[in-house]
């Protein structure tokens, strides 16, 4: 292949234009996630923020001290102020979800909930990391074009297919390979995902666990298919994915294996947002299709 | 996958600024897997000098972007799960050899956390529960055994580590105290360890048995 080629292969993979479709339904579930994530740090704002929090904001600050990690939260312990910023955050991925002033309510999401990321650093997990990687990207697409109260307010005119929108799938594509390749070479080093009992040791955690999957351990080759499909998948997933033959079967197991997380190991925000990650990886117009079947269906 | 064409109205880049926005988005995807490389590439010997380099040098944009993650997840494998449990005074616990025999009853602490039936809904459970293991994580022991004060650099890492874990733990003590109206606190860093098959299915332990339960030491022995 000539160097020609190679830029236009290129070109063509990050810059062809795309309809918004897929992310705008991304855009939809994270946009909900993010209102709900500020929400419930608002259950307990004494508990962290303000001068009686869990974490100080001193402790904070020495936490991150060798980091780049500033957050105005970390220097105030006024209630008031993170109440504020709360009330923000929560406003503006309401306004994501609803895809209202779209341009400014994404980026005002994402920037809130990251200060919020950094003050709050040790309460967060996979959630927090997914959510905000795709807050980011959508930053940079149309992805209020469709299926939001901006388009409505415009006239429901038709969306542009814009390279945008391809350039922030690709970008979500490409992070969630990552997280993928290095989540199942992570398994690789671990003896309970050869041997066929990690299933069982998740199941019984009596932490994570919200549904019983106890009865896995009097079937103890089910369980070993279990771990093993879920590690060969995670491992796989970065290369397989791109093919057309085998992306369904990689989408069918992402369900599978996050619905599982969300079912029994009481995650369900972090399942249902690795779901809603995936979409990143269905053709626009096929997202489309789906939703007006639903709608035809109501 | 193929992009979906455009049946209407097309945006184009303007050819000028593919190169650019290329550039960019290579350095971006560099920073991506620069934690994850970091992470991977570190041995008791050393940690890889190139994947270092690439993490220093990337640091700011990784670090406030919020990339930096090693993405194990479930990873080596599955692990215990840690709780704070926290008490008003300091409570007279049972010795290694009781809580072998009948396990540690955590109705005896004034509260402990993660708890599924004071903080709901989930999401505030499980934020609780990343706390508890940060806990944990963060822990330094009070003194070191005299093999362990010949190495130096153990001695300088373990000072460092020691005051972190002195912060956090005055952080939470400050804040525990003010909400449960007691003038000091103290807390207790207990493990639940992993139950086998065994021991559920057939010896019928429960998954919440206070035999599973560890009380974890704050000095070696």
């Amino acid at each position: 292949m000539t160097s020609k080629t190679t830029a236009s292969s290129l070109f063509d993979f990050f810059f062809r234009p795309q309809m918004p479709y897929a992310l705008a339904a991304i855009r939809i579930a994270t946009g909900a996630m993010l209102a709900y994530i500020h929400l419930i740090w608002m259950l307990r704002m004494e508990a962290f923020f303000g001068p009686n929090a869990l974490l100080s904001g001193e402790f904070i600050r020495g936490l991150h001290a060798e980091q780049w990690k500033w957050t105005y939260l970390a220097n105030t312990e006024s209630t008031m102020l993170a109440w504020v910023h709360e009330v923000v955050a929560l406003t503006a991925g309401g306004c994501m979800c609803l895809g209202l002033a779209s341009r400014w309510s994404i980026p005002i999401a994402w920037l809130a909930t990251l200060l919020t990321a950094h003050r709050l650093a040790p309460f967060l997990f996979g959630l927090d990391q997914i959510v905000l990687m795709l807050t980011m990207y959508l930053c940079i697409a149309d992805s209020g074009s469709v299926w939001s109260l901006d388009a409505h307010l415009a006239g429901d005119k038709p969306p542009i297919a814009s390279w945008n929108n391809n350039l922030a799938t690709r970008l979500i594509q490409l992070h969630l390979c990552v997280i993928y390749l290095f989540g199942g070479l992570g398994k690789l080093r671990g003896w309970m995902w050869w041997d066929g009992s990690a299933t069982w040791f998740t199941a019984a955690s009596y932490e994570y666990q919200s549904s019983s999957l106890l009865w896995i351990g009097s079937v103890p080759t089910l369980g070993a298919i279990a771990t093993h499909a879920t590690l060969f998948w995670e491992c796989s997933y970065s290369t397989l994915i791109w093919n057309r033959w085998t992306r369904p079967w990689m989408l069918a197991m992402a369900v599978l294996v996050h619905g599982g997380i969300a079912i029994f190991l009481g995650m369900i925000t972090f399942g249902v947002m690795m779901i809603v990650a995936n979409i990143a990886f269905i053709d626009p117009l096929t997202v489309r299709r789906c939703c007006s079947l639903g709608d035809r269906k109501v | 996958m193929k992009p979906t064409p455009d049946p209407t109205e097309l945006r184009e880049c303007p050819p000028t600024w593919k190169w650019v926005i290329l550039i960019l988005v290579s350095l971006h995807l560099i920073a991506v897997v620069a934690e994850p490389l970091r992470f991977f590439s570190q041995s008791e010997f050393q940690a890889s000098p190139e994947f270092l380099a690439i993490r220093r040098w990337s640091a700011p944009y990784v670090e406030w972007l919020y990339l930096d993650h090693g993405y194990f997840f479930f990873a080596p494998n599955p692990g215990p799960s840690h709780l704070v449990a926290v008490s008003k005074e300091s409570v007279q616990l049972q010795t290694t050899n009781q809580v072998a025999e009948i396990g540690l009853h955590l109705d005896r602490f004034e509260t402990v956390f993660p708890d599924r039936t004071k903080q709901w809904p989930r999401l505030l459970y499980h934020r609780y529960f990343m706390l508890s293991e940060f806990y944990n994580n963060m822990f330094a022991p009070d003194r070191l055994l005299p093999e362990d004060m010949a190495d130096e650099e153990f001695v300088v890492r373990w000072k460092r580590d020691r005051i972190r874990y002195e912060r956090l733990q005055s952080s939470l003590s400050n804040s525990l105290s003010h909400s449960l109206g007691a003038e000091r606190v103290t807390l207790h860093r207990i493990e639940r360890i992993l139950l086998t098959p065994e021991q559920i299915l057939r010896q019928a332990w429960r998954l919440d048995d206070p035999r599973a339960l560890v009380l974890l030491e704050e000095s070696p022995r």
